[in-house]
């Protein structure tokens, strides 16, 4: 297994989101997903996602409910409601912002200030 | 939540297992990788903001578990404060409604009250009904005002109008032809509207029913009205008998409203006008005697008026009117009567002032107790804390933050004295009761206001026994903490904090103990006080007589006859009566002036009794003989005097033979022919006043309606006999002399009558 990158910090609502964002999913399950699409290069720490869940549907950006998970198992799924959308929007506008701005910043060459 | 995270764990395990795991490792690995599920619970509820609210129940629970292993610590605890907050709430309730509660009347602080003063001790007109304060030094004072001088003042212009009115506490009732003893107000026509209030049904009084004799309408208090007539509207236009005078029913004053007398509970309201026709025992009509002061006024003073100003107007006109109307008296400076303006929101509480000194006393006593038991609180906690130091230390090495123990620590306190709050509330709800007897106040109301002051109260002794103990447990040193309790030590400055405790405690226990072994002092003091006469197997019947015994001589043939008809009861030994009863603010004085000595010096009591009295009364017979069969209303006047009168009166001599006029009757000289003991039948504190008897066989008319019979009775006897001893009357109260005694006993504490005491007339 390739070594793991560390989440960067404030980053696990918007990939939790996302992760949401493309069916609904259990806990496990988005976990999972994001480690799958990360092609396993993320670690997501197991003790911070539930708390990250409920956070998320506290603040109104997801919702639950118990359905029945792929093995037959009560499970609580979780899906993306508008507000959630707008907020990945949102935050997947100024993650790409920031990026471009770090990018652009680390690839300053000697000689271009 | 358990079960999601549950779920996480089988399918990371079935992962980890399709993976190859061993399955233990396979679940183990899920664990380690998840974390403790509690820490994890922990998280997400703290994630929902739940985190306070989780904090405050496990604080309480375990504040509920350190209580219950230790339950006689918090026995003792939750009982001291009990007694405190108890003892507060129950004086705090008195206080409330004996000082601070207005009558239910709309912008009551607009009300004012007159009362007048006059130099010396004496009045200056015939009769003065109601509260009349001689104690406050050499000032007479009263707020009864004849009905020329309540028409004078009323023209005066400071108030919006004044309003008049006697309070009436005995007279006979009828409704539909069943008679009850009852109380009334005769107010004035302008009273009701002076007061802003409004009828629950029908009318109240209005002007119009000032006029003599028009209008024979009644206005029903709301719980006369409820208990009589069970709240009926129908009941207007009915017709409701007063000393068999039949009267319509007009209307009913609102609920709460009963009048504004603090001792009387009026149950009926009439026209001042109708006074002449409903009492007609009155040897004069009040409503045309200048001599006759009667009336209380209160009114509404004008916006913007000064109680000064109002005074400074109206003294003119009170002065003109006494001079005016009021007869030239010896020994009476009639320039020397002042008006003055006082304020009436309260109504009528005549002891207020008395009242407060008191109340003041037990304020500070209550307060004290709340303190004690906050302090031997505090030191409890102290202990506690030392011998839990462990924990804390442990906690706080754990990594518990100083507010978190801070919070511990008052919310175990909080526990306490909601419980010590809790339970004192019940106390004081339950001695809420005991005192205003002692006080001879009426009984308080114990409602919303006064639990708000248990529960604050409760707030108030958290704080003051617990920030102590929890300040210390902070500020404690984890390390050196753990190790110094390890060694079982306590620091130097604990024992100084617990040395200063124990000595606030013990001087405020000195404080109390002494001020409740005074307490106790007093009242043995009055127990074992010489009455002079003897109190045991007395009977005392306060008796009113049908309204059919209309004048005077025939109330003293029914009084004497009833007596008469009491003694012939197997059980009873003797029975007799008296114009003012024993023990009772009542009481007579008139001039004692001997021949050939200047007059209006001496002023002695004297009382009216019937036969057999010295026997009944137990007063021992001293000198001379007792009044007999020999006289009449023809013979000599003869008179018993007792020893202090013989004393200050005739020093040196033989008072027997002796002759003086006094009496208040125009009867000639009366003639000494017997003295008897002593007896305090006024005061159980002064020294018993000289005192002379009269014999009422000689003095047919004599007396207000209101007489007390005794009866002795054999030791063996019966007191069921007595429940109906006659049916010409209706029976107020029948007392045994101890029971009446030892009530005065506790009322005179503070020197003060009775309800019963004042209203009798």
């Amino acid at each position: 297994m390739d070594k793991q990158l560390d989440l960067l910090q404030g980053t696990l609502d918007m990939l939790i989101l996302k992760a949401v964002s493309l069916g609904p999913q259990h806990g496990y399950g988005v976990l999972l997903r994001i480690q799958q699409i990360s092609s396993d290069q993320l670690e997501i720490q197991q003790g911070s996602l539930y708390p990250a869940l409920y956070r998320l549907e506290h603040q109104g950006a997801i919702a639950s409910e118990w359905g029945e998970s792929e093995n037959n198992r009560r499970a609580k799924f979780y899906r993306l409601t508008a507000a959630g959308r707008a907020q990945l929007r949102a935050e997947t506008g100024k993650w790409n912002r920031m990026a471009e701005v770090i990018a652009g910043i680390l690839n300053t060459a000697p000689g271009e200030v | 939540m358990e079960e999601e995270l549950a779920f996480h764990l089988e399918s990371y395990t079935n992962e980890l297992i399709r993976r190859g795991v061993a399955p233990e490792e396979a679940a183990r690995r899920a664990r380690i990788e998840l974390g403790s599920v509690a820490v994890q619970k922990e998280n997400m509820r703290a994630s929902l903001g739940l985190r306070l609210w989780d904090d405050l129940r496990a604080d309480l629970r375990y504040g509920v578990r350190m209580l219950a292993k230790s339950p006689g610590f918090t026995a003792v605890a939750i009982a001291s404060l009990a007694l405190g907050i108890g003892a507060n709430t129950a004086i705090f309730s008195m206080t409330r409604t004996a000082l601070f509660e207005n009558l239910p009347v709309p912008h009551a602080s607009e009300l004012r009250r007159l009362s007048w003063t006059i130099h010396g001790k004496r009045q200056p007109m015939n009769h003065v009904s109601g509260f009349v304060d001689l104690l406050n030094g050499d000032t007479f004072t009263s707020s009864a005002f004849s009905n020329t001088a309540y028409g004078e003042l009323r023209k005066s212009g400071v108030f919006r109008d004044l309003a008049a009115y006697y309070p009436d506490g005995n007279l006979e009732i009828s409704v539909d032809g069943n008679a009850e003893s009852g109380s009334e107000d005769y107010v004035s026509g302008n009273f009701f509207s002076e007061l802003e209030l409004k009828a629950e049904v029908g009318r109240l009084l209005l002007p119009s029913d000032d006029v003599a004799g028009k209008s024979n309408v009644v206005v029903l208090s709301d719980a006369f009205w409820r208990s009589r007539f069970g709240g009926s509207p129908a009941v207007i236009g009915k017709t409701l008998e007063i000393n068999r005078v039949p009267l319509t029913i007009v209307g009913v004053a609102p609920h709460g409203f009963t009048g504004l007398g603090i001792y009387e509970r009026a149950s009926v309201f009439v026209p001042l006008s109708l006074e002449p026709i409903l009492s007609p025992g009155e040897r004069t009509n009040r409503l045309t005697d200048p001599e006759t002061w009667w009336l209380s006024l209160i009114g509404r003073i004008r916006p913007g008026v000064k109680d000064a100003q109002a005074q400074a107007a109206l003294a003119g006109i009170f002065r003109q009117t006494v001079q005016e109307t009021l007869k030239k008296r010896k020994n009476i400076d009639l320039d020397s009567m002042r008006i003055a303006v006082v304020p009436g929101s309260r109504g009528d509480n005549p002891y207020r002032h008395r009242f407060l000194e008191i109340d003041s006393v037990l304020s500070a006593l209550a307060f004290m107790v709340l303190l004690l038991a906050c302090a031997n609180l505090a030191n409890l906690l102290l202990a506690r804390a030392s011998a839990r130091q462990k924990e804390v230390s442990l906690r706080i090495a754990l990594g518990a933050g100083k507010w978190r123990i801070l919070r511990q620590v008052f919310t175990e306190n909080l526990l306490l004295a909601v419980c010590g709050g809790i339970a004192g509330i019940a106390l004081g709800y339950a001695g809420r009761n005991l005192a205003p007897p002692l006080l001879g106040e009426p009984f308080p109301h114990f409602d919303i206001a006064t639990v708000i002051f248990a529960i604050g109260m409760s707030l108030l002794t958290c704080l003051l026994f617990g920030s102590l103990p929890a300040w210390r447990a902070v500020h404690a040193d984890a390390q050196e903490a753990m190790r110094e309790s390890a060694q079982m030590t306590a620091k130097r400055s604990r024992i100084h904090l617990g040395k200063s405790l124990v000595v606030a405690q013990i001087a405020l226990s000195v404080i109390l103990v002494a001020g409740a072994g005074l307490f106790l002092q007093t009242l043995h003091n009055l127990i074992s006080v010489q009455l002079g006469f003897q109190p045991q197997r007395l009977l005392l019947f306060d008796l009113s007589l049908s309204s059919d015994y209309k004048t005077q001589t025939k109330r003293a043939v029914a009084y004497q006859e009833i007596a008469e008809r009491l003694g012939t009861i197997p059980d009873v030994i003797s029975a007799s009566y008296s114009t003012d009863p024993f023990i009772s603010d009542y009481y007579s004085t008139s001039n004692f002036d001997i021949a050939g000595q200047p007059q209006g010096e001496r002023v002695a009591w004297e009382n009216v009794v019937g036969p057999h009295f010295f026997e009944t009364m137990g007063i021992p017979f001293l000198q001379g003989r007792d009044f007999g069969r020999e006289d009449t209303t023809v013979s000599q006047r003869v008179a018993i005097v007792d020893q202090q009168l013989a004393h200050d009166f005739f020093p040196g001599q033989n008072p027997i033979g002796q002759t003086f006029l006094g009496g208040g009757v125009d009867a000639g000289n009366i003639r000494i022919v017997g003295i008897c003991g002593n007896s305090r039948f006024k005061d159980l504190r002064q020294s018993p006043p000289p005192t002379f008897y009269l014999f009422s066989r000689q003095i047919a008319d004599y007396g207000p309606g209101g007489q007390m019979t005794y009866a002795r009775l054999r030791p063996q006897s019966i007191r069921q006999q007595f429940r109906h001893p006659c049916t010409i009357l209706c029976a107020r109260s029948i007392a045994t002399c101890r029971y009446h005694a030892s009530g005065r006993r506790k009322s005179r504490l503070t020197n003060r009558c009775t309800p019963s005491g004042c209203s009798r007339f």
